[in-house]
């Protein structure tokens, strides 16, 4: 999802949402948030894999929805005796609030891995953590690279009756022993070569920046940046002021005025955000293509006639 | 910027104790315990990749790092069929007893980041990071007093086994939602006292098998090629 924008603003389009929905346990936001999350999953990944999350996210809510209202008897409304144990509907709420926020909270965390891939991450990191980038980069060539020298060598201590198929047991393992021995030290000293070839090559002198972006920072994600900014911190500011506080015991008891109502809003929007950008970003290039297309049959008209 | 830079882990270390503080000595905050134990674990886990950094490494520090990791996160795959049993916490043992604390801190964080590229990522990601890599610190730690007898380590292994296991289970205790107490952790780290000991166990033997030779070939590395000149 959204994988035209620049890192950062991916970042701050799921980012908020993960740190803000990890403070509230609210009985309308926690269920909002799982299902912006959805709808966002639904439009991005298509509805098979939504299907799937609510395979397993339904039963936890259902899960914790109920271990809470067996096991939890506080709350004012009862609305049935078991036994002499009350089961109230506070503690229902509480734990179907708290099972939508764990699997919203999933959720969100999912999209934020899907739209931001390794790519992202590193293009994130690289300017802060030049090294260990580095490192995650050539780790992603390097591991099919490692698996293939393995079952070369492999191959190789087959033709001198060495194999890990075939033999008594402690035979394999002697066996399988010094294949890993002899790839571990094949390996380092193989990469201390490519290290040397890489600082032949310049790596380390200059600054020359171990990533390759590749996406400029736009106009529009800094504005996309921007309003999420904004909706963060006037929900934010709104929790602060407590209007965004829940109690759930003894009686549901959710804020009032203005805070209440702005932190709503904004956390509502703020949630409803990346889907937006998403869907506009899509009819602008739907319309796009429809322009330059009608543009083409306007010039090749008479040619078209003649046709 | 230099100097900003230079500060940075410091100030991380120091937002990770006051986090920690405020837990443990400010019950009306809490109810934002997720969100502190997030914070303190994210900021002690980015200042001592910051402190790498710092180091500026070349890529001949770089590379053995990348092969250990390798070799860690390819070895978590293959045994991941066997609950707890796997070579991650010798090799980074391994790797901060030959390398260094840093690069011992580093193997762990990132062979728990490449694994589970593999086997799944979350949130539990940021503790394994955190336990692997303070494993890797203790075996720095080994390496900066010159303790490095083979029946040390192999304890080490053992009760590694234990503080891995110990670090990763704060995540549960977050995602319980209960709060945080003592209790709590008491409970849970009662409950996960088998899972521990197999993983401890399984250290022991892989600590026995291993590392006598990964270490014996690290420290050819790091001699022949003067790693440790600084």
């Amino acid at each position: 999802m959204l994988k035209r924008c620049h890192p950062i603003a991916r970042l701050g389009c799921f980012l908020p949402v993960l740190l803000l929905g990890m403070l509230l346990c609210h009985p309308v936001l926690s269920p909002a948030a799982l299902g912006a999350g959805l709808l966002c999953q639904g439009m991005a990944l298509g509805a098979k894999s939504c299907r799937t999350t609510l395979g397993f996210g339904l039963p936890v809510i259902l899960l914790m929805g109920g271990l809470n209202l067996f096991f939890n008897s506080r709350g004012n409304t009862v609305f049935l005796y078991l036994n002499d144990l009350p089961l109230t509907l506070e503690s229902l709420l509480y734990g179907l609030s708290a099972g939508c926020m764990a699997v919203g909270m999933a959720v969100w965390l999912m999209l934020l891995a899907n739209s931001l891939g390794r790519s992202g991450l590193l293009d994130l990191f690289g300017g802060l953590l030049p090294g260990i980038t580095m490192i995650l980069t050539m780790l992603l060539r390097f591991l099919p690279l490692y698996r293939r020298r393995m079952k070369s060598r492999m191959d190789t201590q087959r033709t001198l009756g060495r194999t890990t198929q075939e033999g008594s047991l402690t035979r394999r393992f002697q066996d399988g022993g010094r294949l890993l021995s002899s790839q571990f030290s094949a390996s380092l000293e193989q990469s201390i070569t490519t290290a040397d070839s890489m600082t032949a090559r310049g790596y380390g002198l200059g600054k020359r920046p171990s990533r390759w972006p590749m996406e400029k920072f736009r106009c529009r994600n800094g504005v996309a940046l921007a309003v999420t900014l904004l909706l963060t911190a006037g929900t934010a500011a709104a929790w602060l002021a407590g209007g965004l506080d829940c109690r759930f015991f003894p009686r549901l008891r959710v804020g009032s005025g203005l805070a209440y109502w702005g932190g709503m809003v904004c956390y509502l929007l703020l949630l409803l955000f990346p889907a937006a950008w998403w869907a506009g970003e899509k009819m602008g290039r739907h319309f796009a293509v429809r322009r330059w297309k009608d543009s083409w049959k306007e010039e090749n008209a008479h040619d078209l006639l003649s046709l | 910027m230099n100097r900003f830079r230079k500060l940075l882990p410091w100030l991380l270390l120091g937002a990770m104790t006051g986090c920690i503080l405020v837990l443990t000595f400010l019950p009306g905050l809490t109810q934002y315990y997720t969100l502190l134990l997030f914070g303190g674990a994210g900021c002690c886990v980015a200042a001592l990749l910051l402190a790498f950094e710092n180091h500026r490494p070349s890529a001949r520090d770089l590379m053995p790092v990348m092969v250990l990791v390798a070799t860690a996160s390819l070895g978590r795959v293959v045994f991941s069929f066997v609950p707890q049993v796997q070579p991650v916490t010798v090799l980074v043992l391994c790797a901060g007893i030959s390398l260094g604390p840093v690069q011992g801190f580093v193997t762990g964080a990132l062979s728990a980041v490449v694994s589970n590229l593999m086997l799944g990522m979350g949130p539990w990601t940021l503790w394994q990071m955190l336990g692997w890599g303070v494993i890797g610190l203790l075996g720095g730690g080994m390496k900066r007093f010159r303790l490095r007898q083979k029946w040390l380590v192999c304890v080490l292994a053992l009760l590694s086994g234990f503080l891995y296991g110990w670090i990763v289970d704060i995540w549960t205790v977050a995602f319980y939602g209960e709060g945080v107490s003592l209790e709590l952790f008491l409970t849970v780290y009662g409950a996960a006292t088998l899972f521990n000991l197999i993983h401890g166990v399984g250290n022991l033997i892989f600590a026995l098998l291993l590392y006598p030779t990964v270490c014996r070939k690290l420290d050819r590395v790091v001699v022949k090629y003067g790693l440790d000149h600084r």
